[in-house]
């Protein structure tokens, strides 16, 4: 049995609300080598089929909240991140309003090549100003004895 | 007949594909190599409400489904899951015991195989190797999986020979590309989970390549 | 630019997506934990990264989504990203030669938006596979 706190599971957690300015968007499509104007270029986007600058799907990352809910695992002395399950909805614009809500749905065990791992998934839902569902992003951290070695 | 035994679909946790998705995949990869059947075993679970009927007909393959279990020994690949089974094994319980799986599905008229044996860990070598007594019930184990390495492989032939086990081969494919990677070649035809349980006490299959299993030109 | 128009029905199961080289650089992998302000020291601390057990520094997860995202938007003007799912099975480190890499496994016929589904991946390499995963992508039908 994996001792976790129970009460956890299942509750909406609000994280934060953010201010999206083209500077953030144009930041991180360069830092990641983006050559497409729409993420580059507020001129040249205009004239696209975006009408206008648009974050790159991946720029839910730059949201960060300072606290988020920790379910208590009682096991293992690291946490990586396992995998991600990712929908993109309508696209992130300079002067969004974005509000990150999240919430544990699942926590279970497995066994791979570096032994007992414990999965904690947290679902992350991103909001903009009109209530309009921008991303939903589910991630899977796995808790492990040992940073050491692959799955 | 040839048949990739071990496959997960959306429904495993680390799945990628649904079942579907896998069919038309293939529906083109069997235009240049036989590919006559497909198990799904997923992780810890058993899709016991999953219909695969109507799927198997249209594209005029086999689908069964099976579990790869994790256990104190290992993975393993459970053919034949019953309500007994499910009855008597929280599937979910990564701890239960490999021992008493592979036993409880002999009885039950299933079997279990252990997956990629030679993998630390999650495989049944190593277990062995502690001194973990696998009991009478082991016959097959995966001979050659999809996923795992030349040299995780190598131990796994290594197992089959050192114990005169039989050995399948299995794509391990979490994405659809990944299907067929290996695969085990049956010498009767196969239409039911009984009909491929029968044979897998036999012995007369073989694990093979996708390669092997390229239409001739 | 590089990227041109690719329409629906130009596409058939079994293409490969245009690879898109990923070579991680420490100072890549400052950049991204600098554009997404991230504070977590395991992608800058080497230290820090040895106290959990790693090798080195790493780079971040999402880090190799947004190369598997590039992938898409380098190779077809007009592509949208509806969904990306992805597992990691190792760790991206500082001076990895990797490849990202797609293939077309299945194409969706919807009228309002026709998609194709592709397996991805980032191959080291030796082709090895610490990322692998599978995307929805949107794409433009000729009019």
């Amino acid at each position: 049995m994996i001792e976790f706190d129970r009460s956890i599971l299942g509750k909406d957690f609000v994280l934060g609300t953010f201010q999206v300015t083209a500077d953030m968007i144009t930041t991180f499509a360069s830092a990641v080598g983006e050559t497409n104007p729409a993420y580059l270029n507020p001129e040249a986007a205009k004239q696209g089929p975006s009408g206008g600058l648009i974050a790159p799907p991946i720029f839910y990352d730059v949201f960060r909240a300072d606290q988020v809910p920790d379910p208590q695992v009682k096991f293992g002395k690291v946490t990586f991140n396992a995998g991600q399950r990712c929908e993109f909805h309508t696209p992130i614009r300079p002067g969004d309003t974005i509000t990150m809500k999240t919430r544990i749905t699942d926590i279970y065990e497995k066994t791979g090549r570096t032994g007992k791992m414990v999965f904690i998934v947290r679902e992350t839902r991103y909001e903009n100003q009109q209530g309009e569902t921008v991303a939903v992003v589910e991630q899977s951290q796995v808790r492990r004895e040992s940073g050491a070695g692959r799955e | 007949m040839i048949v990739d035994m071990h496959v997960h679909s959306d429904v495993s946790d680390d799945g990628m594909a649904s079942v579907e998705t896998y069919m038309r995949w293939l529906s083109r990869l069997r235009r240049t190599h036989r590919i006559d059947g497909i198990v799904f075993t997923e992780h810890r679970l058993f899709n016991s409400e999953a219909d695969y009927e109507a799927l198997a007909r249209q594209y005029d393959i086999l689908i069964l489904k099976g579990t790869e279990a994790d256990t104190d020994c290992g993975h393993v690949l459970l053919y034949g899951v019953n309500a007994k089974i499910l009855h008597t094994f929280d599937l979910k319980n990564v701890h239960m015991s490999g021992r008493d799986i592979i036993q409880a599905m002999e009885d039950v008229g299933g079997i279990g195989v252990p997956s990629h044996p030679g993998r630390r860990h999650i495989g049944l070598v190593e277990h062995l190797e502690n001194g973990y007594d696998i009991g009478p019930a082991l016959r097959a184990v995966e001979q050659l999986n999809g996923g795992s390495s030349q040299q995780e492989n190598a131990r796994a032939i290594e197992l089959v020979q050192t114990r005169k086990l039989f050995g399948i081969g299995g794509s391990d494919a979490h994405f659809v590309s990944g299907v067929g990677k290996y695969m085990t070649e049956f010498t009767r035809p196969i239409r039911t989970m009984d009909d491929l349980v029968e044979q897998l006490y036999t012995g007369e299959y073989r694990p093979i390549t996708l390669d092997e299993a390229r239409c001739p030109v | 630019m590089g990227a041109r128009a690719v329409y629906f029905e130009d596409v058939d199961i079994g293409d490969e997506i245009t690879p898109l080289a990923f070579h991680p650089t420490r100072e890549l992998i400052a950049a991204y934990v600098k554009a997404c302000r991230i504070t977590e020291k395991r992608f800058t601390d080497e230290a820090y990264a040895h106290s959990l057990g790693m090798e080195s520094i790493i780079a971040p997860g999402n880090m190799g989504l947004a190369y598997l995202s590039r992938m898409i938007s380098d190779w077809a003007e007009g592509a949208v990203l509806r969904k990306l799912d992805v597992r990691f099975r190792g760790f991206v480190k500082p001076g990895d030669h990797l490849i990202c890499k797609g293939l077309i496994v299945e194409k969706h016929a919807r009228g309002h938006e026709n998609s194709i589904e592709c397996d991805v991946f980032i191959e080291n390499d030796k082709g090895d596979r610490p990322v692998t995963g599978s995307a929805t992508v949107v794409l433009p039908t000729r009019a």
